[in-house]
């Protein structure tokens, strides 16, 4: 008999084998399904800290004068609902009133960069505004984290200051409320 | 092993879809209360602009929906709801513990108009619920969209939400120092807010692939009106500049 026979015809080392081909698809699916369940636990999180800011603006529970930064917004509206394995510092929050139209217009809607503005996180972003009572107004905040998967795979992924992220966002609209102290804007 | 992650996937990103439809109902209704506040004066109304604005909240509230992410049809629907109770207070004698229901009329109903202009498929659904109100609606389910036609992609709906059996209220009503109260008819604003669940990854094979899809979820919220007594409703006012329908509808005599 051969050495090649011997070979082919040999059963040791077989379950090492199957574990070395299945083990690969085992451990990516395992954490694959980590990293989705911690992507939409990061969303799930967002949507409710971004509702929870909208409410406390729509009631005058965050005012402020035109200019306000968005790490001002994200410290006073946002991460106070943030729970658990968010980090705050990597919020980019917006609070703009309409100007023109409904919120089915998209120009009404903020990037990310004009939210964040050039130093990036907020250090810049202004012109956010909670405006006057009875005021149409829209939030979006962002969280910009690493995951897992963006990093193996940077087609899911985008670019945040030449860091590979990944960007959850979410949004709320909202008519600010006739509040104590809330002006209603000319007009209305 | 693909199928379960697919699966896994299209599950988790389905409970998100179904919480942001709850909140869009919520914040929906919120806004239209809000609009229809007119600073300075003890009036309550929305023009059609307004319900256009306000129903148009949709689209802050699920973001995907502006931006292709979310790619199922829904719809939007705000109504003003009047609640009238089968016992009314001058004749308590109607009510028992185990009958008290609160009959809903609808006084007008708009819906959400899509965003490219095509007219919404369900455009009879609003014709529906008002004509349901000249036969009282009951159960959860005031109207279905059964138009005729191509759906297009745009508005169905729709349920109200109705307050039945309630035994605190009943004690309310039976309560001889609200007699002198002149209430009798309770208005409410109600959005509706439906979306079709499409799943995000591979939706040309949704029908065999995916668990989750074709779900409609719905939900239905409810405000009072803001300001003024009980009989204060929010009504409707034609103006603006939108181009939204918007029925008004014959509210049934007054309970007395």
């Amino acid at each position: 008999m051969t050495r090649f026979q011997n070979f082919s015809l040999g059963r040791g080392g077989a379950t090492s084998l199957e574990f070395a081909i299945c083990g690969v698809a085992f451990f990516s699916m395992t954490l694959g399904l980590m990293d989705v369940g911690y992507d939409l636990f990061i969303q799930a999180e967002l949507d409710i800290a971004t509702e929870t800011a909208a409410r406390s603006v729509q009631v005058g529970g965050v005012t402020g004068t035109t200019g306000e930064t968005s790490a001002q917004l994200a410290a006073a509206a946002v991460c106070p609902s943030l729970h658990g394995l968010l980090n705050c510092n990597l919020l980019i929050v917006s609070v703009t009133p309409l100007t023109t139209g409904d919120y089915s217009v998209a120009s009404n809607y903020r990037s990310i960069s004009q939210a964040a503005g050039s130093g990036g996180f907020g250090a810049t972003g202004g012109n956010n505004n909670t405006g006057c009572a009875g005021q149409m107004m829209l939030l979006q905040a962002w969280y910009v984290g690493p995951t897992f998967a963006g990093r193996l795979i940077p087609a899911f992924s985008q670019t945040y200051f030449g860091n590979i992220s990944h960007i959850t966002s979410s949004s709320a609209g909202f008519v600010n409320e006739y509040f104590a102290g809330g002006q209603a804007c000319a007009g209305t | 092993m693909l199928m379960l992650f697919f699966a896994t996937v299209d599950i988790c990103r389905a409970y998100i879809v179904w919480q942001e439809v709850e909140n869009a109902a919520e914040a929906v209704v919120q806004a239209g209360e809000k609009l229809s506040v007119t600073s300075g004066q003890p009036l309550t109304m929305l023009n059609s602009t307004q319900m256009q604005n306000a129903m148009s909240v949709i689209y802050a509230q699920m973001p995907g929906l502006l931006s292709g992410q979310l790619t199922g049809k829904y719809g939007v629907t705000l109504s003003s709801v009047v609640y009238s109770p089968a016992c009314p207070y001058t004749n308590p004698s109607l009510c028992n513990a185990n009958g008290f229901t609160q009959t809903p009329y609808v006084q007008w109903s708009s819906y959400l108009q899509e965003v490219a202009g095509a007219p919404s498929s369900c455009a009879a659904a609003s014709q529906l619920m008002c004509n349901a109100s000249v036969a009282p609606l009951r159960g959860s389910t005031a109207a279905g969209c059964t138009t005729s036609g191509t759906p297009t992609g745009s508005a169905t709906l729709t349920s109200v939400r109705q307050f039945t059996n309630d035994g605190n209220q009943l004690k309310e009503m039976l309560n001889p120092t609200l007699v002198a109260l002149p209430m009798v008819l309770v208005p409410q604003i109600v959005a509706d807010v439906q979306y079709t669940y499409a799943p995000p990854l591979m939706p040309g094979l949704a029908k065999w692939l995916f668990v989750a899809s074709g779900i409609t979820f719905h939900a239905s919220a409810t405000l009072p009106a803001p300001l003024g007594g009980t009989k204060q409703a929010i009504t409707y006012t034609a103006g603006g500049n939108a181009s939204y329908l918007v029925l008004s509808c014959v509210l049934p005599a007054q309970a007395s």
